[in-house]
């Protein structure tokens, strides 16, 4: 059992190694089989995380493996699933466009392979050392793909505008987590039903009494901010637009949706016991009660300021940065109500956007492997010449802005509910008023498509524009997930609940 | 208790306070010396100290690991740094109040230059009243935590080499091996990054988002 918990990481640790093996031997057109090979591996892993999801639901998996530093609840398995298929997805997405700008296909494909492998380290411990290590895999990949266009100024700038802050963030969120090492005596996170025993002082089991709750709460206010980096809340946000425009497209694709939900999930494993626990009394237990209204400050800051520089924004890379700011703060409002509802909104949320978020992002690298560049104004006249690639963005942006038979508004439904029911009516207001405002910026660039005559000057010319085998497999596989998603929404719900229950 | 006794009692505690010393002052002296190389040797002067602080603390692998990586590699590998770029001074917001710094100050916009510093002044009140204040907050917590006793292992005399390889490999195997993924992938970066262009890859056909550079900027407001 205790191999077969970790058996998609080991798939996808090999096949990086491979990829980076093979691609000595491979040249010209045949770069294409990194690419291949990265994503027989990432099949293969999905398959051996689905086979994890039965046992997981019965919760054999949940004891201590590996000295307690991996655990195979529902969350992590639901997670791992989550990541191998947005790594599947991004790959598929890339192999065109890495072929077509000569990028390095296999060291693209192994440092894929990795950040992958770090985001399913963060959903699938209970162990900061682990969360941490995780996440530093995932960050150190993230900083090469950003540069990896190297005749493009802007791809440097991306890279080393995201590693400072990235550094700058690990040092905060390793700090916070000596701070919270300090006040829990363990790396090892406890779980909620632990952690109140162990702030009530004497548990039934033998539970050691937390030593000093103000240190745990100042580590985790600590933690929040270095986390506020790593998922572009605002006022952690400013690198966010630079690093999303400058990457190769692809890799933005990946960073909106990877990185940022792997992130969040590292975010419900480490804060969600301290969310929906019982009140502690004394001033070191309303320190710990401040955690929700801070989650609920940063919600109303991240997408308001997110929705509002997003409707200024000409680039559609830099829109989607800031759209993608946005849905981190619709996210939040999840973590704010600090009820076990609101931390299932958030892990369907993250299943929703991931799937919408890549729709919209297939759909830019889908039209620029074909020359439309990625101004707003490129789009002009789309209707016409891609009908398709148009009606598939529409569907995206539908999702994104939160319309019914989508997931993204079942997504916003859930969160919405979540936060009326916890008595948070205001911020479920302020939530709608933010939607309202979103579908400024995404209908201009419909209006773009449908409404502007081709032959205004600055649209380019173009012929039509065939998809790729692989663009298009993507792209289908991400628009039927967010109808799916929508549809299935009741089991999936229900998923979301159960996984976020065993926190 | 003889005079003596309390003195060898107190010996760590005043090793531990010099120390200290050392490592503030030479780590603030990093970011105010004007040659790059000077700042480097009290990097290397902190690392130093940071390896005193393991020894008293009885973590003798620790702190012969952070003399041989620390002073060792990294400085060594900042030095060839140095060298390799051919920058000899620093420029920046230390010119003209370092020595040697007259004449690097611009003569026109000298008021406009004044109001950036007058600027940049009010900039570092601030963060430092923050850190301040943070510090407090951190201080504050720290001393009312009450942090349970632990047993150094080390105090018994054992080299701690064997207790940190036994750990390492079981306790926190997983950890260790997620660590050299985390080197490799840094590695792997670092090549692709710095490699020249071989030929079968050359240099970038025609980048196709030409037409985004124009308005690449345009609302770039990061608010």
């Amino acid at each position: 059992m205790e191999w077969n918990l970790v058996l998609p990481e080991l798939i996808v640790t090999g096949t990086g190694l491979g990829v980076l093996l093979l691609d000595l031997f491979l040249t010209g057109g045949g770069r294409r089989a990194a690419g291949y090979t990265g994503l027989a591996g990432l099949a293969a892993a999905l398959v051996a995380a689905l086979r994890l999801m039965p046992a997981a639901g019965r919760g054999e998996l949940a004891g201590p493996f590996w000295q307690g530093m991996v655990v195979g609840d529902q969350f992590a398995v639901l997670f791992k699933v989550l990541f191998l298929a947005v790594g599947l997805v991004v790959l598929m997405l890339a192999v065109d466009f890495v072929e077509r700008r000569r990028m390095p296909a296999g060291e693209f494909t192994a440092l894929i392979l990795f950040a992958v492998l770090g985001m399913m380290l963060m959903a699938g411990s209970r162990d900061l050392i682990v969360i941490y290590l995780g996440l530093e895999t995932t960050a150190v990949a993230s900083y090469v793909l950003a540069g990896l266009l190297r005749d493009d100024v802007r791809s440097g700038e991306a890279a080393i505008k995201y590693f400072l802050t990235g550094a700058l963030a690990s040092a905060v969120i390793l700090f916070g987590m000596s701070l919270v090492f300090g006040g829990l005596g363990s790396t090892g996170l406890p779980n909620a039903s632990a952690l109140a025993e162990a702030l009530a002082g004497a548990g039934p089991s033998a539970a050691p009494a937390v030593p000093s709750p103000l240190l745990l709460a100042v580590g985790l206010v600590l933690l929040v901010a270095g986390f506020g980096f790593k998922v572009a809340l605002v006022p952690f946000h400013f690198w966010a637009p630079d690093a999303y425009e400058g990457a190769p497209t692809p890799v933005t694709a990946f960073f909106s949706v990877g990185p940022k939900a792997a992130a969040f999930a590292a975010i419900l494993r480490v804060f969600a016991p301290f969310l929906v626990m019982v009140p502690v009394s004394g001033v070191e237990g309303k320190a710990l009660a401040l955690l929700p209204s801070i989650f609920a400050v940063l919600a109303v800051l991240t997408m308001t300021v997110g929705n509002l520089v997003a409707l200024v924004q000409r680039n559609i890379k830099r829109m989607l940065a800031y759209s993608s700011i946005a849905h981190a703060g619709y996210i939040l409002v999840g973590l704010a109500v600090a009820t076990p509802r609101g931390l299932a909104a958030v892990t369907y949320y993250l299943l929703a956007y991931a799937a919408m978020n890549l729709g919209a992002f297939a759909v830019v690298i889908w039209l620029n492997n074909h020359g439309t560049g990625d101004e707003v104004d490129d789009y002009v006249g789309l209707s016409q010449r891609a009908p398709l690639a148009a009606a598939a963005l529409v569907v995206a942006f539908i999702s994104l802005i939160g319309i019914p038979p989508t997931a993204g508004f079942f997504g916003k439904f859930y969160l919405f509910m979540a936060a009326v029911e916890a008595n948070m009516a205001w911020l479920a207001v302020l939530m709608v008023v933010n939607t309202a405002i979103s579908v400024g910026y995404y209908y201009a660039v419909v209006r773009n498509m449908y409404l502007q005559p081709a032959a205004e000057p600055g649209a380019r010319a173009a012929g039509p524009v065939p998809a790729t085998p692989l663009v298009g497999t993507a792209l289908s596989v991400t628009l039927v997930a967010v109808l799916a998603l929508g549809l299935l929404f009741e089991p999936l719900a229900r998923l979301a609940g159960l996984a976020c229950g065993g926190l | 208790m003889s005079i003596l006794d309390r003195l060898v009692l107190f010996l760590p505690t005043l090793g531990f306070f010099v120390l200290g010393t050392v490592i503030l002052v030479s780590a603030w002296m990093v970011g105010q010396v004007r040659r790059i190389t000077h700042a480097a040797f009290f990097m290397v002067l902190a690392f130093t100290g940071v390896a005193g602080v393991f020894v008293l603390l009885g973590a003798d692998f620790l702190a012969g690991s952070q003399v041989l990586v620390y002073v060792g590699a990294i400085a060594v590998m900042f030095l060839f740094a140095i060298m390799v770029s051919d920058l000899k001074e620093l420029s920046g917001p230390a010119a003209g109040s370092g020595p040697g710094g007259s004449g690097s100050r611009a003569p026109e916009g000298d008021g406009e230059a004044a109001a950036a510093r007058t600027a940049a002044r009010a900039w570092v009140l601030l963060a430092g009243l923050v850190a301040v204040a943070f510090a407090g907050i951190v201080l504050a917590a720290v001393a009312k935590a009450g942090l349970p006793e632990v047993s150094v292992p080390a105090a018994s005399g054992e080299p701690t080499t064997v207790l940190i390889g036994r750990e390492l490999f079981t306790k926190f195997l997983v950890p260790f091996e997620v660590a050299s993924v985390v080197l490799l992938a840094a590695l792997v970066g670092a090549i692709v990054l710095a490699a020249r262009e071989d030929k079968d890859r050359g240099l970038g056909e025609e980048a196709d988002s030409g037409a985004g550079a124009a308005g690449r900027r345009n609302g770039g407001v990061t608010a």
